[in-house]
């Protein structure tokens, strides 16, 4: 659907190059929900602009439904813009068009007839929850609103891809879910492949399959959402990660248990999907002599998989830790052993 | 004189000159609305020009915008009252004499067209830059890009640039009268300048004071109409 191969880009400007993308290679699937994460000026913006050349790549190929973007002609750009639709951080309307205007537009654009754009105006209104607010104008709109009306317009020309550069990046909470929820939506009714890009490692988890993870022009990390959770491989993941899943250890819970004299292990627990309700903990114990503590827990849903996660204390003797390691392992939960000193 | 009598004289003045004013008026209208709609004609496009060929602009032509800039810069630098003298052998070439309403049509819009493109491209530049992304990733054509954002999104700026226009036009105008082109600023200079005829002058500026009034108020309900 989507692929990128050995893509860079430099920006010149007074003060000398920046390089914003250093060979970058990312391969979309149809369908998919594909996520980029990134800190800001890592180059996840020019990424995400490359792909519908709004920003040119000094090198490499942009493959989009098997068209070589940066090799078509004007024309032949207009026309595949067409059916990739995107939507913006700050929406983008026009402030001088009501909503009903603002959708319409993008049919016009490509010579829709007047009778039909009525008609598929008021439907994309309907999709979006906002077919009483056709009369209004932006500026009587929330930022949820706004984003809306941006996603009715670029749904309008029936595309196969949507761009979200930071889209819910200006929204509270409560409205990016809502807009999460819809981009969901979108994305299984229509089967338009998403390409999203964020600093918000909650909206990775909420809709996407697939992140990678940029850094200073180069993907440095790429996975299923579930692994990449799972099995960061990268300090910068961990961190991102860490900002919706607090799994360290509390400095006065370290101290307490540096003080204890008994044997035992700290173990970091994860449980996917169907390990999340077998009670694992219950059956060592009553198995072994052991007494498992948690100190910390955490379950969270990404897309529609749980995630479990537990930091637990096992104390009892080196051997029957070992056979209850070997236990938790056998029930598929992911099992570190933690050192804190 | 007591006031009474002032303001009598005066009276009777206006109606002595009743058919003169009507008349100079009317030619002043006639002027400003030429000259304005030919230099619209011009100045909006020049306009739009100066904005899309700046660089990073959808239509960036760097030489092109140098040189438009550069020539809106000296003719917009020149006094009218100079401009109109200086391009004569111009304005013959044009309309054939260089005097008569004909022959100041011709230093009016080419005083007006570099102050309407000026006037259209502040406003467009006004268009958040982010819009136009949009559009081009909507895959609308530069055209399409003028018409439908650039323009549309500015119409109300746009209807109070051209007021202004206008009104610096009333101006001009009467600077216009000195070749012979009639109007209110002829009038003026005719009567109240060259015979001291000091009453004469103070109506004919009451009439330009309401004249820019009135185009004002006009200008300003229509862009708010339009603004939403």
């Amino acid at each position: 659907m989507i692929e990128i191969t050995n893509l860079y880009k430099t920006y010149q400007s007074n003060e000398g190059n920046v390089e914003a993308l250093k060979g970058v290679n990312l391969k979309v699937e149809k369908g998919e929900i594909f996520g980029v994460i990134g800190f800001s000026g890592a180059g996840k913006s020019s990424l995400i602009r490359c792909v519908n050349m709004l920003e040119k790549p000094t090198e490499g190929s942009v493959r989009v439904n098997d068209l070589e973007m940066t090799e078509l002609t004007k024309h032949k750009l207009r026309e595949a813009r067409k059916k990739i639709g995107m939507i913006f951080q700050h929406f983008n309307l026009l402030e001088t068009c009501t909503v009903f205007e603002n959708v319409a537009v993008a049919l016009e654009l490509s010579h829709t007839p007047k009778g039909i754009i009525n008609e598929k105006v008021n439907n994309l209104l309907n999709i979006v929850g906002l077919e009483d607010k056709k009369n209004n104008f932006p500026s009587q709109l929330s930022g949820g609103q706004k984003q809306r009306v941006a996603i009715a317009r670029a749904l309008a020309n029936n595309i196969d891809i949507l761009l979200c550069d930071e889209a819910t990046s200006a929204l509270d909470p409560q409205t990016t879910e809502a807009i999460l929820e819809l981009l969901l939506d979108i994305n299984r009714k229509f089967k338009i492949t998403i390409l999203l890009i964020t600093h918000e490692m909650h909206v990775i988890k909420k809709i996407c399959d697939k992140v990678a993870v940029i850094e200073d022009g180069v993907i440095i990390e790429e996975d299923t959402v579930l692994n990449t959770f799972t099995r960061p491989k990268t300090q910068t993941t961990k961190n991102f990660i860490k900002s919706i899943m607090e799994d360290e250890l509390s400095e006065s819970v370290l101290k307490e248990l540096r003080t204890k004299k008994e044997n035992n292990k700290i173990l970091r627990l994860t449980f996917i999907g169907g390990s999340a309700a077998q009670p694992v903990l219950a059956i060592i114990a009553k198995e072994l002599p052991l007494w498992p503590n948690i100190l910390c827990g955490n379950i969270i849903q990404i897309k529609n998989q749980t995630l479990g996660r537990l930091i637990i204390e096992l104390t009892g003797d080196c051997h029957s830790i070992e056979e209850g390691i070997k236990i938790l392992k056998d029930h598929n939960v992911i099992t570190e052993v933690l050192k804190y000193d | 004189m007591t006031e009474t009598n002032l303001l009598q004289s005066i009276w009777l003045r206006v109606l002595e000159i009743a058919p003169q004013l009507t008349k100079a008026t009317y030619e002043t209208l006639l002027m400003v609305m030429i000259a304005l709609s030919i230099a619209a004609v011009i100045g909006i496009p020049l306009g739009v020009l100066l904005v899309i060929t700046r660089p990073g602009h959808i239509w960036e032509q760097k030489w092109f915008y140098k040189i438009a800039n550069l020539i809106i810069n000296i003719i917009r630098a020149i006094p009218f009252i100079i401009l109109m003298f200086a391009i004569t052998p111009f304005t013959r070439l044009i309309v054939g004499t260089t005097i008569q309403l004909k022959g100041a049509i011709v230093p009016l819009v080419v005083f007006t067209a570099p102050f309407i493109a000026r006037v259209t491209e502040s406003a467009l530049l006004e268009v958040n830059k982010g819009i136009i992304e949009a559009f081009l990733a909507m895959g609308a054509s530069p055209w399409q890009i003028i018409t439908k954002v650039l323009l549309k999104e500015t119409r109300s700026t746009m209807v109070l640039g051209m007021t202004i226009s206008a009104i610096s036009l009333i101006g001009a105008s009467a600077m216009a009268g000195v070749v012979g082109g009639g109007g209110l600023g002829d009038l003026a200079i005719r009567y109240g300048y060259q015979r001291y005829e000091g009453d004469v002058m103070v109506v004919t500026l009451a009439v330009l004071i309401i004249m820019v009034m009135g185009m004002q108020n006009i200008g300003n309900s229509i862009a708010k109409k339009l603004k939403k």
